[in-house]
């Protein structure tokens, strides 16, 4: 009798030496990792915050522009699509005026007005929405073109490009600044450089109440 | 004890270690010997994945065809105290290039790699640059960059 529970309990002692040795090793070892990887995680958290803190305190250098909400003492409230910016300005900002032959007056301060659209370079304190300013300056949009010349008006000293099927109207005034490109030198070229079928690339200020008219500031005559 | 029941628990205990020890360590010495099994699912993964990069490759392959701008970046701020930017990019060999800013203009012919420099003057403000490269094609590319003087 004796002898047989002693072979039952042997039995049992090879069975659960087989399943319970390696569990015990697993958990021991789960155990460890696990140890291991709070530590680690917290690590993280720690690096986490550290790197979030320098980012908050680190300022970028920023270009926008928008139209002027609000003015108050040195501040601006500046409206960029829709998304709000504050303006700050220093007695180092320097706030200008770009004419539309691209000359440049200088403002002060006051001359500003609310929806005024001005070009803000300075800057922003990641996270703040806050700009401390360098430059202000009031601008009107330039755009780009290139094409062939179609029709030129020597008396309204006008042409009209085509630019991808497209027709646009271009005014000449006193202040285009026009160039012909001979042998890679480019040469002053007067209104009568501009003719039917050359290729001209220009930059220009559009007119108001017209999609289609600009007035000519730089041109190049190839 | 019987001579059968010590040698049945040194074998208990054998098979146990060995059990314990390949799920321990055989995940990662199958890794450390980088075998893979040839699961479906992975290599066709890895197929789709390799033809996504001769995708991106092809596309730019195409690039370099066209007139690409590779410096400064469209919507860069520079705040320095000189008013040059240089432009750098990439078109047809040999192409006549034409750099326009609003304060100058630059003629370049781009080298054998097709590559180019330009270099011009900004305005303090918003710039728009416009460059365009002259061969059998003409191909243009503007930037809007901003300046301040420092």
């Amino acid at each position: 009798m004796l002898k047989t529970n002693f072979k039952y309990l042997l039995l049992t002692a090879v069975f659960l030496s087989i399943f319970i040795a390696p569990s015990a090793l697993v958990w021991a070892q789960t155990e460890a990792t696990e140890s291991s990887n709070t530590q680690e995680k917290i690590d993280l958290i720690k690096e986490k915050v550290a790197s979030r803190v320098a980012e908050l305190t680190k300022a970028i250098t920023v270009g926008v522009e928008g139209s002027i909400e609000k003015i108050e003492e040195g501040l601006l409230t500046l409206d960029i699509n829709g998304k709000q910016k504050t303006v700050n300005t220093d007695k180092d900002t320097v706030v200008s005026k770009r004419n539309s032959d691209l000359s440049i007056d200088e403002l002060k301060f006051d001359d500003l007005e609310e929806n005024d659209e001005i070009v803000v370079i300075g800057e922003e304190q990641i996270g703040t929405d806050i700009i401390n300013a360098k430059l202000i300056t009031t601008s009107s949009p330039v755009i780009a073109f290139t094409g062939e010349v179609k029709e030129v008006d020597i008396k309204k000293f006008t042409f009209v490009l085509m630019e991808a099927d497209l027709e646009y109207t271009f005014d000449f005034e006193k202040y285009t600044d026009s160039l012909k490109l001979t042998d890679n030198n480019f040469e002053e070229a007067g209104f009568t450089k501009i003719k039917e079928g050359v290729k001209v690339q220009l930059l220009a200020s559009p007119q108001k109440n017209s999609e289609t008219r600009f007035t000519a500031l730089r041109l190049i005559v190839l | 004890m019987s001579r059968e029941s010590i040698v049945a628990i040194i074998i208990g205990f054998g098979i146990g270690l060995l059990v314990a020890l390949s799920v321990l360590f055989g995940p990662s010495l199958l890794k450390s010997l980088d075998f893979k099994l040839p699961f479906l699912k992975d290599s066709q993964d890895t197929q789709i994945r390799l033809d996504m990069d001769k995708d991106v490759d092809n596309k730019n392959d195409k690039v370099t065809q066209e007139l690409v701008i590779n410096n400064p970046i469209d919507g860069g701020v520079f705040v320095q105290k000189n008013s040059d930017v240089l432009v750098k990019g990439k078109t047809e060999p040999g192409a006549n290039v034409v750099g326009l800013s609003m304060v100058n203009q630059v003629q370049s012919t781009a080298n054998k790699e097709g590559v180019f420099e330009l270099e011009l003057e900004l305005l303090e403000g918003k710039n728009i640059i416009q460059v365009v490269s002259y061969s059998d094609q003409t191909k243009t590319a503007e930037l809007t960059i901003y300046y301040a003087k420092d």
